[in-house]
C-alpha cells in the first residue's frame, strides 16, 4: 500500500514537471532594486509605460517578449510618483518559458505589495525595454498584470508635462491612430495622458511609434520608440 | 400680587431644580442636549466658493448654454478639416458642447502675451463657430489664441479644475486664492461663512460630489485680468473640496463639526440664551438665599 502510494506522489511530481508550466524570469544580478518614498523621483522621459489593460491587481507582473538579447529592463512607476523600480531581467529560453497566452512572468519580491495593490490599473506604469537598463535601447515590449482577454487595450502612459498629446503607430502593413486623453483626477507627478488602442487592432509586424506633443501654441520635440509585437502562442 | 406668584413659580422651578427632582433635570437636561445634537448633525448643503488667480484652469462642460462665449476676437486653429471660415468676430458665437475638456491658459511667447483656450476630445465635435445664418462645427481639436489687450469674462457651468498639480514640464500654476465655506444656518435658508482655506501657489483644486472620486459641476466666471494671470471664481454646492499639493497625499477640504457651533449666528444666539439662562437663574437663587438669610436674622 505504501509502495502504491509512494508512486503515486512520484507520478504527479513527474507530471506536473513535465507539462511545461510557464516559469519566471530571473533577476539579471541577483539584486532587486525599487523605491518607495514621498520624495517622488521623477524621470523626465515621456514615454513611461506600455501595458495590457487588466482587470486584476496584484504585484505580478507579464511580459510578451521577442528579444534577441538575452536581457531586458522592466520599469515600474505610480503615477503620484512615489513608487518606482527599475530591473534588468534574464531572457533565458531554458529558464523561462512563456505560459500559453505568450506571457512571461517576472520574478518580483517586493517588499510593498500591499501598496502596489492600493494602485487602479491606469495608476500603475510598466515599461519593458530591450537591453540594460542604461543602454539607449528604443525597443519596447507589452506588459500586464493580468491574464489578456479579448477585446483588452493596450496603453501608452506618457508624461506630458501638461501638453496635448498625439499618437501615431506604423508599419509596414497600416497606420494607427491611438486615442490619447488627459488624467484630470489625482496626483499625475510621474505621467498625465493615456493612449489606448485594442489589441485587436494590431497585426503580427512591430511598430515604430511617434508621440507628437503640443504645447504653448507650439510642437514640442518628437518622441520615437520601437513597438515589439508578439502573437499569443 | 402677580409679582408675587411669579416669583414662587420661579423659586418653586429653582427649588425644583436644585432639589435633584429627577424628570425635569431630564427633561431641561434633554432640551439642551437634542439642541446641540440637532444644530451639530442636521444637513448643511454646503456651498464652497473657490475664487483666486491662477495661469491654467480646465473645464469639463455642462450643455448649460453659459458655456457659449462671445469671444469677438482671436485665431482659430484646428486640426480636422472644415469647410466654413473659422474667423471670430462680434457677430458669432463659439458653442463648447457637452462634455468637451478645455484648458484656459495665459501664454507669453515672443512678448506678445495671450490667452490660449485648447479644447479636445478625439473622435468627437467638440465646438461650433456660430452666426445667424450658419453654424461651423469643429472636431477633435480646438484651439484659440486671443490677444491679451483686451478684457474678456467667460461664464461657465463645467467640472473644473483650477491650476495644476506640479510635476515635470509644469510651467503654469495656481498663484493663489482662497475657499470659503458657506453653511446654511440652523433652521433658516440664509448661510453663513464657516470657514476660509487659504489656498498656496502650486495647489491643484476641484469640487468632489459623495465620493472622492466624482466632480461635482460648478459654475464660475474666468476673466482675463492681465497678460500673465486669470482671475477666476467658482461656486457650488458639493461635499468637499480636494486639493492637490505638491508633498502631500490629497487634502479634503470640508467644514469642521464645531464650526456651525461658533460661526452660526442662530445657534450662537441659541447657546447666548441658554447661557444667560443659567446665568440668571443662578443669580436669582444667591439672591434668593440672602434674603431668606435677612429675614432669619430678623
Amino acid at each position: 500500500m505504501r509502495a502504491v502510494s509512494i508512486l503515486i506522489f512520484v507520478s504527479i511530481v513527474m507530471l506536473h514537471s513535465s507539462s511545461g508550466e510557464a516559469q519566471i524570469a530571473p533577476l539579471a544580478n541577483g539584486e532587486f532594486k525599487e523605491h518607495y518614498s514621498s520624495d517622488v523621483p521623477v524621470s523626465g522621459k515621456a514615454l513611461v509605460g506600455i501595458l495590457i489593460e487588466s482587470k486584476k491587481i496584484n504585484s505580478r507582473f507579464y511580459i510578451r517578449s521577442t528579444s534577441n538579447n538575452n536581457m531586458f529592463c522592466f520599469r515600474v512607476t505610480s503615477i503620484d510618483g512615489t513608487y518606482a523600480s527599475e530591473n534588468e531581467y534574464l531572457l533565458n529560453p531554458e529558464s523561462a518559458i512563456p505560459n500559453n497566452q505568450g506571457l512571461l512572468e517576472l520574478d518580483y519580491p517586493t517588499q510593498f505589495k500591499t501598496i502596489l495593490k492600493g494602485f487602479n490599473d491606469n495608476e500603475l506604469a510598466l515599461l519593458a525595454t530591450d537591453g540594460a537598463c542604461d543602454s539607449r535601447a528604443d525597443i519596447h515590449f507589452f506588459a500586464t498584470k493580468d491574464k489578456v482577454e479579448d477585446g483588452d487595450k493596450l496603453r501608452f502612459l506618457i508624461s506630458s508635462g501638461r501638453s496635448q498629446v498625439f499618437m501615431r503607430l506604423k508599419n509596414k502593413v497600416h497606420s494607427l491612430q491611438p486615442s490619447c486623453s488627459r488624467i484630470e483626477t489625482g496626483k499625475r507627478t510621474a505621467y498625465d495622458t493615456i493612449c489606448e488602442i485594442e489589441l485587436s487592432q494590431l497585426n503580427s509586424t512591430d511598430y515604430e511609434a511617434n508621440i507628437v506633443r503640443r504645447k504653448n501654441n507650439r510642437a514640442l520635440p518628437l518622441v520615437n520608440f520601437n513597438l515589439a509585437v508578439v502573437n499569443k502562442q | 400680587m402677580i409679582k408675587l406668584l411669579r416669583e414662587v413659580k420661579i423659586v418653586n422651578f429653582v427649588n425644583l431644580l436644585r432639589s435633584g427632582k429627577k424628570p425635569l433635570t431630564i427633561i431641561f437636561g434633554l432640551a439642551i442636549g437634542l439642541t446641540a445634537v440637532l444644530s451639530l448633525s442636521s444637513n448643511r448643503n454646503n456651498v464652497y466658493s473657490i475664487k483666486g488667480t491662477t495661469q491654467t484652469i480646465t473645464l469639463s462642460t455642462s450643455s448649460n448654454q453659459l458655456n457659449n462665449w462671445f469671444l469677438e476676437t482671436g485665431s482659430v486653429f484646428t486640426m480636422s478639416s472644415v469647410s466654413c471660415d473659422l474667423k471670430l468676430n462680434e457677430n458669432n458665437i463659439l458653442e463648447l458642447r457637452n462634455g468637451i475638456q478645455i484648458t484656459i491658459t495665459t501664454e507669453n511667447i515672443s512678448k506678445k502675451p495671450s490667452y490660449l483656450l485648447v479644447a479636445r476630445s478625439d473622435g468627437k465635435t467638440i465646438a461650433s463657430i456660430n452666426t445667424d445664418t450658419e453654424t461651423c462645427d469643429i472636431n477633435d481639436y480646438l484651439e484659440v489664441n486671443i490677444d491679451a489687450d483686451q478684457v474678456l469674462t467667460l461664464p461657465f457651468e463645467a467640472i473644473t479644475f483650477i491650476g495644476e498639480d506640479v510635476g515635470a514640464g509644469v510651467d503654469k500654476l495656481l498663484i493663489d486664492g482662497s475657499v470659503n465655506i458657506l453653511e446654511k444656518e440652523f433652521f433658516t435658508e440664509k448661510r453663513y461663512i464657516g470657514e476660509t482655506v487659504k489656498l498656496n501657489m502650486g495647489d491643484r483644486v476641484r469640487l468632489a460630489d459623495n465620493e472622492a472620486s466624482k466632480s461635482a459641476f460648478a459654475k464660475g466666471f474666468v476673466r482675463f485680468v492681465d497678460s500673465n494671470n486669470l482671475y477666476f471664481s467658482v461656486t457650488s454646492q458639493a461635499d468637499s473640496v480636494l486639493i492637490e499639493r505638491f508633498g502631500s497625499s490629497t487634502l479634503s477640504i470640508t467644514p469642521s463639526i464645531w464650526s456651525r457651533m461658533t460661526n452660526d449666528p442662530v445657534v450662537v444666539g441659541i447657546g447666548s440664551i441658554f447661557a444667560l439662562a443659567f446665568l440668571f437663574m443662578e443669580f436669582f437663587m444667591m439672591f434668593m438665599q440672602i434674603v431668606k438669610k435677612n429675614k432669619v436674622i430678623k
